[in-house]
């Protein structure tokens, strides 16, 4: 029944790769402040989890690794991005503006964050299955990068990208370690994704429309 | 015996894809740009042409001026050999590591300043200024991208830094060296290699004054130094397909396989020229800093995780 | 059989509202949806508290004792908000603070919130648990939202982004759960409770250590345990009253619920009390946290959102402290802060319509202007403050004692000065606002009497706890302690 495309050492070095570019495609998307390459570099990422979900497929050969390879795809590489895109085409804002720190002291911190990941998870957990030395440490590197970059973000569109981000990390880690979640939790982490998105995009559509800006530095009203 | 037949096949090679490296590169540029840029052995063509003619020099300058094309030439050619190339080792391994490619490369630069400076002229001396503040920042963050690689496996020969584990010191390593990349070729947002406009250039300043056949092996020695550092970087982190065995087979798939590689990485550059303006000469050094603060922070993980 | 039927109401009930456009119509399908889910969910309560836990869909529906409370708590609050919903809205859209064509959403979004909360409580695997979770956090955002002022969205804004943070992290704790887990079972159910519980003692006690931070960082985010507790009185100040009601009623009950599933595995994986004392130390840092702003507040449903952290951090810390009286008295105190602090958001809705604003300079002389009304709102605080007769002293007193019990002096001390400064300073804020001299006199409002009849059902159950405790529902909360100690037997 299950057919094995995939070697499981040829698996292990292309998932060591997947886990260092996604981490790397975080680090970039901290620097970029463009939202909409913010939001293609978020699509980016889910190319990468879709790769890692399919050779995880290939690897195990199992039915579920493909239908969690192709929800990757249709939620996080594509459904995703367009949904921020349209908001981004109703938004008042292009650009992120007037960065809370310079990226000549951002990145420095950054790399930081890096390195206490590896520092912290590297010796966790030993090396087997399909974890390499990079997995873990990349993936709580990405969440913990995905939450830096959230505290720098002014505009609620790239909190929500890098939100998202976030969830990759985590999303990296879950198909490697545990070559994904059980499907039914899968789906329903799928499906919230994609609702939290809508949500978040319809109510920063409203917070456009009421304050014109997508700042949420307005956001200071309440207070005490 | 290998040896050699493996130095002269990797030197031909490099010599003839030399030229159409920069062709392919600008042919992406022009698709990139929207319009029909000449064909990718435009630059063949134009060394050719440059070969037949006669070489005109000033009468007041010296022999450093005649000299420096066959330095300039000489020090690529030798800087390539140091590299792992379609074979998995460098032909030259005996004689040097990265600390020689990178020296090869500086003293290259060396006696371009110095004959630019020789010629007296305006552009010379302006081009050779710019071009010596850039290698100021650009070399000490060569060395030390390098050295982050070459910490964790405890070597710094070519070959066995580019077998090491993947990591944050590598992925910060690869960033670095991009830059020194974009800034060694002599590509926008550094330098742009397609105009002598006072305003932007640093290296096409430096050769102004040559013509002919001196011209033809200035231009050819960059577009050799330039497979030199994509090459670079092709082996740090694309290290794969390399022939093993000197079978005809695995060469073959080791040849194809660089090729592949060059334009890869080719294509990367372009694609950083076309996204970007050339930044204000002023600007460059925050751009090059960078390059060094992520070499040092590679530096740092590299001691820190260890990869 | 009366479980799927439980799990199938309100996504009908919200359908349903959806679907229809006359307001009386969409009123009455509200009010009897929020009464049979209250039958059918006392049914099932009751047949779990009678013969042990309940499954349903295979194993992947499991009610256990402890679901069976929350279970308890969600169907009750549910009738009664369901009920007040009617007049607040009503109220709200003579005033022209609602349009009309709003209120199916309202509806729709009020009975799917409420599904989501009982999927919460009520699914066997954690992995699912924690998609529900996320998921009431996106219903109640849009609730919280409602009324779109620039007030409102922020607080929906800091709502969302701050629970979905929080929320990715639990997720990062669920996920090392399952990793320890499938390196035994090696299977798909390897996130199931009753899998979990059955192979607790074998799971990697580094890993589960680190889950349990992470789980107890993100449900403690969404929970509104200080100092994560940030995003909490903006929505609860901003929502509409009878949402603030179930928020703060329920909804941070529903994320203690699932930090206690995971504290109940991690104590048995981690030895050495790990996840009790991080329990204790949030609980305690919320309580002392919480105190300061609800001496100083100067609106009226911010104070009784700090109220929640305060009582939130409180049923933490009896559960953290255990042993059967801290358990019995954590269980008793989430039952009793839901219900009291739904009857003050009920109450506090009454006087924000009434006075036009929710500071409480303005709202002044309320047991003249308001005599029932006035009247619920001295008996709320002094409720939720703490003082006999009311069920709550009960509660404290038993989580004081399970300080003493365990020779934790520094909880006793710290809960002890806390309670104290809270009752002096909600004490005075409510005389003020009962007998204080209104500044403008107030034109006559009256309100139905459904509305009274919402008001009825905390204020009753509050009283007759406070007095009588009935032997079912004494032998429940037993039940639910000795779950939480053991493990289910």
């Amino acid at each position: 029944m299950t057919t094995i495309l995939l070697s499981a050492a040829a698996a292990r070095g292309l998932l060591d790769t997947i886990s260092v570019l996604l981490l790397a495609v975080v680090l970039c998307s901290l620097l970029v402040y463009q939202l909409d390459l913010a939001i293609a570099l978020l699509a980016v990422q889910g190319g990468l989890l879709t790769a890692a979900a399919g050779i995880v497929a290939l690897a195990t050969g199992s039915g579920h690794g493909y239908l969690a390879a192709a929800l990757t795809l249709a939620v996080k590489a594509i459904a995703v991005p367009v949904m921020l895109l349209w908001v981004l085409q109703r938004a008042p804002v292009r650009f992120e503006q007037q960065p809370v720190i310079s990226r000549k002291l951002a990145l420095p911190l950054a790399v930081g964050l890096i390195l206490f990941s590896y520092f912290a998870t590297g010796s966790l957990v030993a090396p087997e299955g399909y974890l390499t030395a990079n997995t873990l440490p990349a993936a709580v590197a990405v969440l913990l990068l995905g939450f830096f970059t959230m505290l720098l973000r002014r505009k609620a569109l790239s909190q929500i990208v890098a939100l998202i981000a976030m969830e990759n990390g985590l999303y990296l880690a879950a198909v490697i370690a545990t070559r994904g979640l059980p499907l039914a939790v899968e789906m329903g982490v799928a499906l919230d994704v994609l609702i939290a998105v809508a949500v978040m995009g319809w109510v920063s559509n409203y917070l456009g429309s009421t304050f014109q800006s997508l700042d949420v530095d307005r956001l200071r009203a309440l207070r005490g | 015996m290998t040896a050699i037949s493996l130095l002269l096949g990797q030197s031909l090679l490099v010599l003839v894809a030399a030229p159409f490296l920069n062709g392919v590169i600008k042919a992406v540029k022009a698709v990139f740009q929207g319009r029909r840029g000449p064909s990718v052995a435009q630059p063949a063509f134009d060394l050719l042409k440059y070969l037949a003619r006669e070489s005109v020099v000033s009468e007041h300058s010296s022999w450093i001026v005649r000299c420096a094309p066959l330095v300039y030439f000489v020090t690529s050619l030798a800087a390539a050999g140091l590299l792992p190339t379609f074979f998995d080792r460098p032909p030259l391994e005996r004689l040097g590591d990265v600390v020689v490619l990178v020296g090869l490369l500086a003293l290259g630069r060396f006696a371009l300043a110095l004959a630019a400076l020789d010629t007296a002229s305006n552009f010379g001396g302006m081009g050779t200024s710019r071009e010596m503040a850039f290698a100021a920042l650009v070399e000490p963050a060569l060395l030390l991208a390098l050295f982050a690689l070459a910490i964790p496996v405890g070597s710094t020969a070519v070959a066995e830094v580019a077998g090491g584990p993947w990591g944050p010191a590598r992925l910060l390593a690869l960033g670095a060296l991009f830059i020194v990349a974009i800034a060694e070729t002599g590509r926008i947002p550094v330098d742009n290699p397609d105009t002598h406009l006072e305003l932007t250039m640093a290296h096409e300043g430096m050769i102004l004054e040559y013509s002919g056949r001196a011209l033809a092996l200035v231009t050819w020695a960059s577009h050799i130094k330039q497979v030199v550092v994509v090459s670079l970087l092709a082996a740090l982190f694309l290290p794969w397909g390399t022939a093993q065995q000197a079978q005809l087979g695995s060469l073959a798939v080791g040849v194809a396989s660089y090729l592949g590689k060059l334009t890869v990485v080719g294509l990367a550059l372009a694609l950083t020229e076309t996204s970007y303006a050339k930044l204000r000469i002023f600007r460059v050094p925050d751009l090059l800093g960078a390059a060094s603060l992520l070499a040092l922070l590679a530096l740092i993980s590299g001691y820190v995780v260890g990869r | 059989m009366f479980l799927i039927a439980l799990l199938g109401l309100p996504p009908l009930t919200a359908v349903l509202c959806r679907a229809f456009r006359a307001p009386s119509v969409i009123a009455s399908i509200h009010a009897l949806g929020g009464f049979a889910t209250l039958c059918l969910g006392l049914v099932v309560v009751g047949r779990v508290f009678a013969d042990g836990p309940v499954t349903a869909v295979g194993a992947s529906v499991y009610v256990d004792q402890l679901s069976a409370v929350l279970i308890a708590v969600i169907v009750v609050l549910d009738f009664a908000a369901a009920l007040y919903s009617i007049g607040y809205l009503q109220r709200e859209v003579q005033s022209g603070a609602v349009p009309v064509s709003q209120l199916p959403w309202y509806y729709c979004g009020y009975h799917t919130f409420i599904w989501t909360m009982l999927v919460t409580v009520s699914v066997n695997n954690l992995g699912l648990l924690w998609v529900a979770v996320e998921a009431t956090t996106l219903v109640s955002a849009l609730l919280v939202g409602f009324h779109r002022t620039p007030a409102a969205l922020e607080a929906a804004w800091k709502y969302l982004i701050l629970c979905t943070v929080g929320i990715v992290i639990a997720l990062f704790g669920v996920l090392l759960t399952y990793y320890a887990s499938t390196r035994l079972t090696a299977g798909e159910s390897g996130l199931d409770w009753t899998v979990l519980m059955a192979h607790a003692g074998q799971l990697d006690p580094g890993i589960m250590r680190l889950a349990f931070v992470f789980v107890l960082i993100g449900f403690g985010t969404k929970a509104g345990l200080a100092p994560l507790h940030n995003w909490l009185p903006d929505a609860h100040s901003q929502a509409p009253s009878p949402i603030s009601a179930l928020l703060s009623g329920v909804l941070l009950e529903c994320a203690l619920y699932a930090i206690f599933r995971f504290h109940m595995l991690a104590s048995i994986a981690v030895p050495g009390g790990f996840s009790s004392r991080a329990l204790v130390t949030l609980g305690l840092i919320s309580v002392s946290v919480a105190v300061p702003f609800i001496v100083v507040q100067r609106d009226l449903k911010r104070l009784l959102a700090y109220s929640s952290v305060e009582h939130v951090g409180l049923i933490a810390t009896a559960i953290g402290l255990g042993g059967s009286l801290g358990l019995y008295a954590g269980a008793l105190h989430l039952f009793n802060h839901a219900i009291a602090k739904a009857l003050l958001f009920f109450v506090a809705g009454n006087l924000t319509q009434r006075y036009g604003t929710t500071r409480m300079s303005r709202i002044r002389g309320v047991v003249r202007a308001m005599p029932v009304t006035g009247s619920l709102l001295l008996m709320g605080m002094f409720a939720i403050t703490g003082l006999p007769p009311f069920a709550i002293f009960l509660s404290e007193f038993g989580i004081v004692g399970a300080g003493f019990a365990q020779g934790n002096w520094l909880a006793v001390a710290i809960l002890i000065v806390a309670l104290g400064i809270v009752f002096a300073a909600a004490f005075g804020h409510a005389l003020d606002m009962a007998f204080g001299r209104p500044r403008t006199s107030l034109e006559k409002l009256t309100f139905p009497r459904l509305r009274g009849g919402a008001l009825a059902i905390p204020a009753g159950l509050m009283v007759l706890l406070g007095v009588y405790m009935p032997p079912a529902f004494n032998s429940a909360l037993q039940q639910v302690a000795g779950l939480l100690a053991s493990g289910p037997r």
